[in-house]
């Protein structure tokens, strides 16, 4: 499919508009054809890895619908725009249609991608590595250990330190503070009690990995949450958010944690 | 990488100097590609077998490390831009643009190999996670740098006289101007190079020197022998420029004119004398080793209580390492970007592949000039694409993955060390048949031709075919978890279906 797309290219650069017209098509079908191909591939590849999980791909994963709409759509306007070149307007082809083919193609890969990773979390290597850059194995030792004691990174005398190092290790290699899934404002209704409860809790939403460590690490990062973090989102949500019911903090927290 | 590297900022120097560019200097691209593949195995190797030194110091400068991808992507277009015709003054910009960028890209790697052994200066880390640290610090990193960099000097100067040699061997008619000029290069840089050498033997750190001044038999006898042949090379390059100078007399060259001390007509040397000694043009005075790879000492290292990753006793977790973090953007967010372009493009350099042969077998077969030359046109477009953007993003990947995931990156590579290496013997064949099938396409017959193209497209497909093992391995790693076996995880439940997908959608 990808290779007709860019074949549009030599159809483009074709001077003679018989040979133009030859080559828009003929890199058309190679578009089209791979496609229905693929259809087939896909659903495979979806089954058996959702088989592989236990049928769990994909379950709780609320926030990846945009994901699946754009692939679709994708999908269809490159079969689309194809099949028209194909069988009716191969003169039509310019190079705003090639850029816009081309450009779709690569909107279609990204979301194809992204599919496939986010079916990985929260692992990065399913049942063996968290994205948290803890191995499963690893888990029950460091929870009853500690994290910030089995840590090589991390400053172990003053614990707002103690607390940015964690912060940087188990939370931002997905989240950020101030960008792209901001932890300020995901987290801004906890109080500190609030987000210990969130951080025990969100082993169990399929697609965020266990907090690594004993309660005192916990204690240690939620105090670094939501007394720095959340002063650097420019919110104060932390202290008026102490009358809230933990048990509704607890949905919220993972309904707004991706 | 010398070639390429030394050879750009001669180029440039030449074209700033207004005397054209050096006689090779359409090789450089493919140089650039060649160095860019070499240089893979290296990368794989220092993962596998120094990680904990070589991740560590790339997260503590990512931002720097990862900006070689991008620098490199744009030398490399540079490259093939100053070649355009009848442009000397933009084309002299680009070449300057070039070796800067080349250059800029050598003074980052050098900055890393100076962090990876100062560990004493990680904690900095602490102070800013963003990943800007820089080690101006190391009294030996501009020794260091200027060795590299002059080294490859010397090295570019000399294969430029190899390269008129082998071209006169070849009858493409002689080019003694270019033969002398290389080899009065290759000893002035040799000698300067001696000088920067010695000034970096004197600021490593007093115990690292001495290994060399007698500590170490090892390191002695290595520093001796590298001092000895740049010697020999030295005087070897000065004779040979000497025997040239008598062999033809140039009318434009005053020290050889009719007043040269041997006759004109004395009966020429067959090419330089010994020439069989510029293959090994690029033994340089060693390096010193990293200093990790001494067995005693290095041994002796790992037992210093200042070093930070060092665990005794329980077996060492996997929270090894730092993580670099970039104000308002998360790891995952930068190995999609880069991923994606590559994902894209790659999947192009294997369908296109595909597509381009199978098209010339069509023009062929219908006899059709037009298409053929259609498709002839394309393989450039194809090969700027791919092989630039393609390649260097693909390398990207591995940057990116290391910065965001060392230790994910890690047990990828320690598992599948191997299926890499694979790949890259894929990847060398992939990049050399897609070099044949472009710049020899009116030299070969017809059907060696469409063989390479087929090899490309081949080579091409099983490259995927690896990489696919491992990529879905990530999702399902199956009997893997319990087994361990590199078969159980390159052929992983979720291995087939994904190939099947990814070569429809080629």
């Amino acid at each position: 499919m990808i290779a007709g797309l860019f074949g549009l290219v030599a159809a483009l650069r074709a001077k003679d508009l018989k040979l133009r017209r030859f080559l828009a098509r003929y890199a058309s079908s190679w578009i089209v054809l791979p496609m229905l191909l693929m259809l087939g591939a896909g659903w495979w590849y979806f089954s058996v890895s959702n088989a592989e999980l236990k049928g769990e791909m994909f379950k709780g994963f609320w926030f990846i619908q945009g994901y699946w709409t754009a692939l679709l759509i994708l999908s269809i306007a490159l079969f689309a725009g194809g099949l028209a070149l194909l069988i009716r307007l191969p003169g039509a082809l310019s190079p705003a249609v090639a850029g816009v083919l081309i450009a779709v193609g690569l909107g279609w890969m990204g979301s194809f991608e992204f599919l496939r990773e986010m079916a990985r979390k929260p692992y990065v290597v399913r049942g063996y590595l968290y994205s948290s850059s803890v191995l499963a194995k690893d888990l029950p030792r460091i929870d009853a250990e500690g994290w910030i004691k089995n840590a090589v990174w991390v400053r172990k005398l003053s614990k707002p330190d103690s607390g940015e190092d964690m912060l940087a290790s188990q939370c931002l290699p997905c989240h950020t503070v101030g960008g792209r899934r901001d932890l300020a404002k995901l987290t801004a209704s906890f109080d500190i009690h609030g987000m210990e409860e969130q951080l025990e809790a969100q082993g169990g939403s399929l697609y965020m990995p266990p907090f690594a460590g004993t309660a005192e690490d916990r204690e240690i990062l939620a105090n670094y949450i939501v007394r720095a973090v959340q002063k650097k989102g420019g919110t104060d949500a932390g202290s008026s958010a102490t009358e809230a019911n933990p048990a509704e903090e607890k949905r919220e927290g993972e309904k707004a944690s991706p | 990488m010398n070639i390429a590297l030394g050879g750009s900022i001669l180029n440039a120097a030449g074209r700033l100097r207004k005397k054209g560019p050096i006689p090779a200097a359409a090789n450089l691209p493919t140089t650039i590609a060649l160095a860019v593949n070499l240089g893979v195995p290296p990368l794989l190797f220092v993962q596998v077998l120094f990680g904990q030194f070589f991740y560590t110091s790339s997260v503590l400068m990512a931002s720097y490390w990862l900006a070689v991808v991008p620098i490199l992507i744009l030398a490399y277009y540079a490259a093939y831009i100053m070649q355009r015709k009848g442009r000397p003054a933009a084309n002299a910009a680009w070449s300057v643009v070039s070796a800067v960028l080349l250059l800029a890209i050598a003074f980052i790697y050098v900055n890393n190999m100076s962090l990876m052994l100062r560990y004493q200066n990680w904690p900095g880390y602490f102070a800013d996670k963003r990943g800007l640290m820089l080690d101006l610090s190391d009294p030996s990193l501009f020794p260091r740098f200027f060795h590299f960099v002059i080294g490859s000097l010397a090295v570019a100067s000399i294969s430029w006289s190899a390269w008129a040699h082998f071209r006169e061997r070849r009858g493409k008619g002689a080019d003694d101007h270019a033969k002398k000029t290389g080899l009065k290069l290759f000893w002035i840089f040799t000698s300067i190079q001696m000088l920067v050498g010695l000034l970096w033997l004197v600021s490593l750190p007093k115990e690292t020197m001495r290994l060399f001044m007698g500590g170490s038999a090892y390191a002695t006898i290595l520093l001796a022998c590298g001092v000895l042949m740049a010697i020999g090379l030295l005087a070897h390059a000065i004779m040979g420029k000497f025997k040239i100078a008598a062999r033809h007399p140039r009318p434009d060259d005053h020290r050889n004119g009719p007043h040269s001390r041997r006759p004109a007509n004395e009966r020429p040397v067959q090419g330089i004398q010994g020439c069989g000694l510029e293959s090994r043009a690029s033994v340089r005075p060693p390096r010193p080793l990293p200093r990790d790879l001494r067995g005693r000492h290095s041994r002796d290292r790992l037992d210093d209580k200042k070093s930070p990753w060092v665990r005794r006793g329980k077996r060492r977790l996997e929270v090894n390492y730092p993580a670099w973090v970039i104000d308002g953007v998360d790891g995952g967010l930068i190995i999609a970007i880069v991923s994606i372009i590559h994902v894209y493009i790659a999947h192009f350099a294997v369908g296109g592949g595909i597509f381009l042969v199978v098209t010339e077998t069509i023009a062929r077969r219908r006899k059709d000039a037009a298409l053929l030359a259609s498709v002839k046109g394309f393989t450039k477009f194809f090969l700027l694409l791919t092989m630039v953007a393609g390649g260097m993003t693909g390398v990207g990947i591995w940057f990116t993955i290391a910065l965001v995931q060392p230790a994910g990156t890690s047990a990828l590579i320690h598992q599948f060390v191997f299926g890499w290496a694979t790949e890259w013997v894929f990847f060398i064949v992939e990049i050399s048949a897609l070099l044949f099938y472009h710049y020899l396409w009116d030299k070969l017959e017809a059907r060696t031709h469409l063989a390479i193209g087929w090899i490309y497209a081949a080579a091409a497909w099983l490259s995927l075919a690896v990489i696919d093992g491992i990529l879905s391995f990530m999702l399902t790693p199956g009997k893997w978890l319990a087994s361990g076996s590199f078969w159980d995880g390159l052929f992983n439940p979720g291995y087939l279906p994904s190939l099947a997908f990814r070569t429809a959608s080629l």
